[in-house]
């Protein structure tokens, strides 16, 4: 193991989601035997794997200090606009590039609005998620779209290329989602922990004046993550409505809270300089676990929030808690 | 986040108000030109299609020694007397157009928001033409549920004068009481569509009874696996908002059905047992039906209670468990009705909310325009749409979802 | 203005009171997870007195206070006030603080940063400040900020805001402790500082000063000790008080040996400066901080800009690095700068270690290959190398940066400044709040680096500083460069306090506003 790169703090925090969820996992499967079924583990991590995508680009965001709440409506958006311009006639190909180019394209806005009007990315993001929410409205017309009974129906040739994109599934019956999830995890832990790039993000959000003051690129660094991040938001939009082969205006609403809480309880600070991907991921896993084993034994969507908010919650409570004690010893 | 929102929809709210305020002040410079709409009323939908339906009960009670030679109209009802207001029995006197107002829960819930809006302004096309008098409708809510914003939405439109006839669908029964109130004491007549606020002063509603249409998709889906020699031991249920009065009754109605039928079949959860709220979101409703129906091997037939039953058939077909796990539900569109055709989805309940608004747009109109009276509760009949006459409908068209 | 010095009104009256004041403090002992931080510290004090507490970084100089403060507790010992047992709370009135880091409101104007947390409760109308308080900001010469937001002053001023803070609640107060009160300050503004706080003590005040500075120590104080290991490590007064003294004291059980004046001279003398490494000519800040006319600065040479704060030289060091907006400039120049900035908060990176910290400067080609993927052994060696190379003591370079005492921490950051191989080094302060036995490390780094053909320039406003580091000072005043002195020829610190004072006219704070 090398030294320079690895945390300054070494994290417990990787740890002990594990063993939650192992705890919590042994809990539901002595409820239902089911639960630890290869059939529900691979569903699990492929119904995790549009928030765990939007994780990750958030997990760069937040590293540099910065958020963006319109994550969840690019998701939404991205989808809405390929679906609504391949009904219209466009071929897929060009309408799939042309939706993640939105995601892109807002990512870009979000950075442009906070770097060079100077407005903080909390309010500029909020503003663009309701922004990109009613554009979903606007050329849906609020009603949810599915190519295959569109009038006239999408081209049967063009609808199964635009499937295989979420809907194959590979040996073992693996979804490939699945495989989109781990190799995107792959290059973004490449991205943060194994490159220059990924680097200096994390010293950019653990001191923004220093990194300035070492001239460090802050502005261009910050344009490629919300960029990314709305690409990666767009990505996950784009797969979940391969999967089902529909999609609706409201999609993404939902996952906004459940992306940033896999971040937070990952050991990301919204502070900045802090995070990584295995955290982020294992997050994101923490929270599938809990999705899946709520809805198996049926306790609830109520439970399912005060689950996914007390976790998110404990975890900050956790990391306060273990970071004071360290700063007190600091100080000495 | 939701307050957020909420404060947007306010916000949007008070823009139409301005918005409307702003059209009604050009309105009453032209003089009103009742020009009937060019082109042919469409019919009115056409009779329920299905083999077994709960009879309709009209009740359309006569005027209770009302003068009807002209407005200012008069009804009595039980909590009292209601006065047409004097600015809409103005409007009626000098033929200006009517705003005929419908707030629905969501306009942005794509199973019924689009529907409704079609139905209403087929309504108000229709009775245009027939009545000869300028109509002018349109369709209101909060994009997603969100009863203040709702509620808040009306009460400006109300202060601005701008509701001449008004429609609404209750989320909860609660929350409406007052704001119906207000409008039927300001002289505004009000009724109800799809869901129900039956302790306001609304004149009458126009649903589903949800209790007998959950009863009767348990009946056909027993009778079907009756007719089909297929086993159904274990049932279960699902839903996308468990605490929906409607949702629970349609649960509480499919159960009796079916137990009428199969006397041994087994809920292995029930409407406030083990049951949870999928939403409406289809990438949750599919991943939480998935996990559900990988949990539950053992059973045979999910009764999902509104939009979501597709997700279960696809769950279903994704997972191969055609022919050992079915599905029957409520609501219709193309995707349902190629799983009807598939042999997945058992039977579902149409509930015509194009149809629902429909009626409340005739209600409006026959009331301001033709002295008609209404009270009570007008139960119209759903749709039920089995394999076969899946095929004898254009499922696209928005007044057969 | 000169420092005449009237005793602060507030504690008049109070003196008799405070008579029989005495503070004892037995075997008290305080651990912060690992680390003894207090080891059995015993003290006694009496009213009236000045004690001056030195010691290196991590010693327990800070616990010491936070203890008496009652920002913290000890975790076993007696402390006695008067002879009764007693445990400060936390805010404790008796006991006002002036910090290191001034802690206060920002978005409160300077006077009624005296009242808050102080006056009235919750629910009173908001307290306006009085007569009393504008005396004691005109005290200490910062009367025409009273109603300025405290976040637009400058360090300085939130300083002796601090201060004044303390000052004005003197009614209350019988213990002062000033932890490294004066660090941002100018020695005139310092002498002024002390002679408030001799004031406090012949009130019969305890009088705490926690200071870097020995001359200061031995000037002011009547008693000093040297905290160590946690426990007084050695206690001088009276003759036995001297700087050279002290020095020892500090640096006992470290190896290496303490660099004098000797040392400076003749590592410079040698490399006598051959060309520039930067010329400037009609150099100008946009906002009118400086207005050079000429400033050059030769190969191998280090240069310190002398000057008061709002003098123009910190912007001068800044605009270096292209971090001021300059206008109408000439700048020539081939080779690159790097700025380090005074406060260690502005140039590390508090979630990095040690390792991080070093490399955090560093771009491709060095540490990253093609496709900007880090060459991690090659990082490893690095960091490595440069934590033998700048003398960092840390357990590993894994450790926290956060965890290394001030001075090893500046090391660092000077460390990553030089690793970019700059042709040009431009900082502030290169040793605020630094221990003597970095200092000198810090001192030797620089020389090393001036010694292989590279230059410094140095904003500094400790004559010390000037006195140990540079071959050149140039005075800064009112955004002006008003003069330049040969350091190597003169023979002491005092000396060159006289001369900086003839070139910045009197070299005192100024009282109307600095640019017309």
């Amino acid at each position: 193991m090398n030294s320079v790169l690895r945390n300054a703090v070494r994290n417990p925090r990787i740890l002990g989601l594990l063993s939650a969820i192992v705890v919590i996992g042994v809990i539901f499967s002595a409820n239902n035997p089911s639960f630890i079924s290869t059939r529900n583990i691979l569903g699990m991590v492929r119904s995790m794997s549009s928030m765990g995508l939007m994780a990750l680009g958030l997990t760069l965001v937040i590293i540099v200090g910065e958020l963006d709440l319109s994550i969840g409506s690019i998701y939404g958006f991205a989808a809405m606009l390929t679906g609504t311009i391949w009904v219209d006639g466009v071929h897929i190909v060009p309408a799939l590039l042309v939706g993640i180019a939105a995601g892109l394209v807002i990512g870009f806005l979000n950075a442009a609005l906070s770097n060079w009007v100077g407005i903080p990315s909390f309010i500029v993001t909020l503003g663009m998620m309701t922004v990109v929410y009613g554009l979903s409205l606007l050329i849906s017309g609020a009603e949810g779209i599915n190519p295959k009974y569109a009038d006239p129906p999408a081209d049967p040739g063009q609808l199964s290329v635009f499937r295989a994109l979420g809907e194959t599934r590979l040996g073992w019956n693996i979804p490939i989602q699945v495989i989109w999830l781990i190799g995107a995890a792959i290059v973004f832990w490449v991205l943060l922990h194994r490159t220059l790039f990924g680097f200096r993000l994390a010293a950019m959000g653990s001191n923004p004046v220093a990194a300035r003051a070492a001239r460090l690129p802050v502005t261009r660094y910050k344009f490629i993550v919300f960029t990314l991040g709305g690409g990666m938001a767009a990505l996950a939009g784009m797969l979940d409505f391969s999967f089902l082969g529909a999609t609706d205006p409201s999609s993404g609403q939902s996952l906004l809270f459940p992306v940033f809480a896999a971040v937070i309880v990952g050991g990301a600070t919204l502070t900045g300089g802090k995070a990584t991907i295995v955290g982020t991921v294992v997050g994101a896993l923490l929270l599938a676990v809990l999705n899946n084993g709520l809805s198996i034994i049926g306790v609830g969507a109520f439970a399912k929030e005060i689950f996914i908010g007390g976790a998110t919650i404990a975890a900050v409570a956790l990391d306060r808690f273990t970071s004071l004690k360290r700063s007190k010893a600091g100080q000495a | 986040m939701t307050t957020i929102r909420r404060k947007l929809f306010v916000l949007i709210a008070v823009f139409f108000a301005v918005a409307l305020v702003a059209a009604a002040c050009g309105d009453s410079g032209e003089e009103a030109t009742p020009e009937p709409p060019a082109s042919a009323p469409e019919p009115p939908p056409p009779a329920p299609a299905s083999t077994e339906t709960t009879a309709s009960t009209p009740e359309t009670t006569a005027p209770a020694s009302d003068d009807m030679s002209g407005p200012p109209y008069s009804v009595e009802y039980e909590w009292g007397t209601f006065k047409l207001s004097d600015r809409i029995a103005g409007k009626l006197a000098n033929e200006e157009s009517l705003n005929l107002i419908l707030s629905i829960e969501g306009t942005g819930i794509a199973i019924f928001g689009a529907a409704m809006s079609d139905g209403w302004q087929r309504g108000i096309d229709y009775e245009a033409e027939e009545h000869g008098y300028p109509l002018a409708g349109r369709v209101i809510g909060p994009l997603q549920t969100d009863i203040p914003a709702q509620v808040a939405e009306i009460d400006s439109l109300l202060d601005a004068d701008a509701i001449d006839c008004l429609a609404f669908e209750a989320h909860e029964p609660g929350p409406y009481v007052d704001i119906i109130n207000k409008a039927v004491d300001s002289g505004i007549p009000v009724f109800g569509v799809n869901a129900d606020s039956p302790d306001s002063k609304r004149f009458a509603f126009f649903a589903l009874d949800e209790l007998a249409s959950g009863t009767l998709a348990g009946r056909m889906t027993g009778q079907w696996a009756l007719d089909n020699g297929v086993e159904f031991e274990k049932a279960g249920l699902l839903t996308g908002s468990v605490e929906g009065p409607w949702a629970q009754n349609r649960m509480k109605g499919f159960m009796a059905g079916i137990t009428e039928v199969l006397p041994d079949i087994e809920f292995v959860n029930g409407p406030n047992t083990d049951i949870e709220s999928q939403g409406w979101v289809p990438a949750d409703q599919y991943a939480s039906s998935e996990a559900w129906i990988i949990g539950h091997p053992d059973v045979d037939i999910i009764f999902h209670t509104d939009q979501g039953v597709e997700f279960v058939a696809q769950v279903i077909a994704d997972q191969g468990l055609h022919g050992e796990m079915y599905t029957s539900g409520f609501n219709m569109n193309p995707q349902i009705a190629d799983y009807i055709r598939d042999g997945i989805v058992v039977v579902t309940m149409v509930q015509g909310f194009s149809n629902q608004a429909y009626n409340g747009a005739t209600a409006c109109a026959n009331f301001l325009l033709g002295g008609e009276i209404y009270s009570g509760h007008d139960i119209l009949d759903p749709l039920a749409a089995t394999q076969e006459n899946v095929d004898s409908v254009d499922w696209t068209k928005p007044e057969n979802q | 203005m000169t420092a005449t010095v009237a005793a602060p009104p507030s504690t008049k009256g109070f003196s008799a009171a405070a008579q029989g004041l005495r503070l004892e403090l037995r075997n008290l002992r305080k651990a912060y997870g690992h680390t003894q931080a207090l080891a059995g510290l015993t003290l006694t004090l009496i009213g009236g007195e000045f004690l001056g507490v030195a010691g290196p970084n991590g010693a327990g100089k800070s616990t010491l206070v936070r203890m008496i403060s009652g920002e913290g507790k000890p975790d076993s010992g007696e402390m006695k006030l008067g002879g009764e047992d007693w445990r400060p709370a936390s805010g404790e009135s008796r006991v006002p603080v002036v910090h290191q880091e001034a802690m206060l409101f920002p978005d409160l104007t300077v006077a009624e940063n005296l009242l808050a947390g102080r006056t009235g409760n919750g629910l009173a109308r908001r307290p306006s400040p009085g007569a009393a308080h504008y005396e004691v900001l005109d005290r200490l010469g910062i009367a025409r900020f009273g109603d300025h937001l405290l976040g637009d002053c400058s360090l300085v001023v939130r300083q002796l805001t601090e201060i004044a803070r303390a000052l004005a609640h003197g009614e209350q107060a019988q213990i002062f402790l000033f932890d490294e009160p004066n660090s941002a300050l100018t020695e005139e503004e310092s002498a002024e500082l002390f002679a408030q706080m001799r004031a406090l003590c012949e009130d019969g005040n305890i009088v705490i000063l926690v200071s870097h500075r020995l001359n200061e120590l031995v000037h002011s104080a009547d008693r000093v000790i040297v905290v160590r290991d946690g426990g007084v490590g050695a206690e001088l007064m009276g003759d036995s008080l001297t700087e050279e003294r002290l020095a020892r004291e500090m640096v006992v059980g470290k190896t290496g040996k303490v660099r004098g004046a000797g040392n400076r001279i003749s590592s410079q003398a040698e490399a006598g400066p051959s060309a520039f490494a930067l010329n400037m000519r009609d150099w100008r800040h946009r906002d009118g901080s400086f207005e050079v006319d000429e400033f050059g600065v030769f190969e191998g040479e280090i240069v310190a800009l002398v000057g008061v704060e709002g003098s123009g030289g910190r912007e001068l060091v800044r605009s270096l690095a292209g971090l001021e907006e300059v206008r109408g400039a000439k700048k020539i120049s081939d080779r690159s700068v790097t700025y380090l900035p005074a406060d260690r908060g502005e140039s590390l990176f508090s979630d990095f270690s040690v390792g991080q910290s070093l490399l955090a400067r560093l771009g491709r080609g060095v540490i990253a290959g093609r496709w900007g993927l880090l060459k991690v052994r090659k990082m490893e060696q690095f960091a490595a190398r440069y934590r033998e190379e700048f003398l960092v003591q840390a357990a590993s370079l894994d450790q926290p940066i956060g965890d290394l005492s001030g001075g090893n921490q500046q090391k660092v950051a000077i460390a990553s400044a030089l690793a970019e191989r700059p042709g040009i080094l431009a900082l502030e302060e290169p040793t605020r709040g630094v221990d003597v036995g970095s200092k000198a490390e810090i001192y030797r780094i620089l020389r090393e680096f001036a010694e292989g053909g590279g230059a410094v320039v140095a904003f500094c406003t400790e004559l010390s500083e000037v006195f140990e580091l540079a071959r050149r000072a140039v005075v800064v005043s009112h955004g002006r460069i008003t003069g330049a002195l040969d350091v190597a020829e003169l023979p002491d610190v005092g000396s060159l306090a006289e001369a900086v004072a003839g070139l910045s006219g009197g070299y005192v704070r100024e009282q109307e506003e600095p640019h017309e």
